[in-house]
């Protein structure tokens, strides 16, 4: 009898001590393991990649000042894309570069060209000299596998056409038309070469800067132009200088120049349009804005304010100089890019606050020159925030 | 079983200080383990492109796993 009783009784304890003791400690312990997971997991940025669960992912569009006057005053602009498209963006963008790493012969640039939403696509564009087409697809077969892509042919012409028509830039009137002396961006600037379209201030937090900017084959072929010098010209001929090159890129085609006299770089946009500059698009920002087919636009020296859509984003070119330049955009019409539009940016209204102001895509350097295609091409802001720590 | 437990307090109120070290030693081992669980959880995620539900509920799953696993053994140990 008392051995069963004891049994029972040593049951009783056991079962108690499951219950109460061991079950809350378990239970402690389980709450603070899990607090300190999630809390790990928040610490790495899981949020920022997971999927949500209507299938759509959080993704950055835009980087805006928040406070216009102040370049330290970054925020973010998001918006929610269907995950499937954001995972074959993403992937579009890693074969792209792949192909860009296997120095293919005759590859002679590509570019990503994002599908619509709904439809959770995105082709590779891929540009090929004419003599090279042939082995060169079975090379891309093997890289690319199934993901999306075409071939575009390209006949390497070596001289730009000359019988388009000259176009007379459009300068400044006068220097009354300079509020404060901030020069704004859009407007025609003399180099030492030749002369190109200022872009809106540029600046670079790192040294606490605010530039005028413009393409770097402005001032020729030459690798160092710094101390070359960058004037402001007048309708009468007469001109100001503005400064001097403190930075210059050949790969991406900038220059920044430092103000060395009494006018300073504007974040703005003048032309036939005023706009006020406001921040930069990034890689997926520009992604989002070709899926859903907004046009992008540009105010320069020669053709004016015009008007384009999304080519291709990330793009990747080889066709001009000794390497190939990356982060590259191609949008708009070959027709509305003129020699001495180089410098000038494309931009599209802010899509949180259309009314306060436009943000920056890239930079226009180029236009396409062979037949087949047709597109301006330029730095995109993005690639110069990543590579100098430069933003609009 | 009684005896024991008895026995188990007096020794703990006898030595505090291995009490301490062997429960921050255990604290610790929570940590490292649970650290890489979560770490490893996100390369899967990374990979697979799992829902928010899914990383989390896969997180916490994992962990109520490994205490029930750690204090099962602690049972069989004590009992």
């Amino acid at each position: 009898m008392s051995g069963k009783e004891s049994i029972v009784q040593r049951l009783a304890t056991l079962r108690e001590r499951l219950e109460t003791g061991m079950d809350r400690r378990e239970f402690l312990r389980t709450t603070v393991n899990a607090g300190y997971a999630f809390g790990m997991a928040r610490l790495l940025g899981v949020d920022d990649f997971l999927a949500v669960d209507d299938g759509s992912v959080p993704i950055v569009t835009a980087l805006v000042r928040s406070d216009p006057d102040d370049p330290q005053s970054i925020e973010e602009r998001t918006t929610t894309v269907p995950a499937e498209w954001y995972a074959t963006v993403s992937k579009a963008f890693e074969l792209h570069d792949a192909i860009a790493r296997a120095s293919i012969t005759g590859y002679l640039g590509s570019a990503v060209v994002p599908g619509d939403h709904r439809s959770g696509e995105a082709t590779i564009s891929v540009n090929v000299s004419v003599e090279d087409l042939g082995r060169t697809r079975a090379v891309l077969e093997r890289i690319l596998g199934d993901v999306a892509y075409n071939v575009e042919p390209i006949e390497e012409i070596d001289e730009l056409d000359e019988d388009r028509e000259r176009i007379d830039p459009t300068f400044v009137g006068d220097v009354d038309e300079i509020d404060d002396y901030r020069v704004p961006g859009g407007v025609g600037c003399q180099a030492e070469i030749g002369m190109a379209t200022l872009t809106p201030t540029l600046y670079r937090p790192r040294e606490g800067r605010a530039y005028f900017a413009t393409a770097h084959h402005a001032y020729g072929e030459s690798d160092d132009v710094r101390g070359e010098q960058l004037a402001l010209p007048f309708e009468d001929g007469t001109q100001v200088d503005l400064g001097r090159v403190r930075h210059g890129h050949p790969v991406e085609d900038v220059v920044a120049v430092e103000p060395t006299g009494e006018y300073l770089p504007d974040s703005a946009i003048e032309g036939s349009v005023s706009e006020r500059v406001r921040g930069q698009f990034t890689r997926f920002g520009l992604a989002d804005l070709a899926a859903r087919d907004e046009p992008l636009q540009k105010v320069s020296a020669l053709t004016g304010h015009t008007t384009g859509d999304i080519e291709g984003i990330d793009a990747i070119t080889c066709l001009t100089g000794d390497v190939c330049r990356r982060g590259q955009l191609r949008w708009g019409d070959e027709e509305d890019m003129a020699d001495g539009d180089s410098g000038s940016v494309s931009y599209h209204p802010d899509p949180d606050a259309p009314e306060e102001g436009v943000l920056v895509a890239g930079l226009n350097n180029a236009r396409t020159w062979w037949p087949g295609q047709s597109y301006i091409w330029g730095t995109a802001a993005y690639q110069l925030t990543e590579q100098y720590g430069y933003h609009f | 079983m009684t005896d024991d437990r008895e026995t188990d307090r007096e020794s703990s109120r006898a030595s505090p200080w291995r009490v301490a070290a062997r429960n921050s030693l255990r604290l610790l081992l929570d940590l490292v383990v649970v650290g890489l669980w979560v770490v490893l959880v996100t390369l899967v995620a990374l990979s697979t492109g799992l829902s928010r539900v899914q990383f989390y509920g896969l997180v916490l799953l994992g962990v109520v796993a490994y205490v029930q696993v750690t204090s099962g053994w602690e049972r069989i140990g004590l009992g």
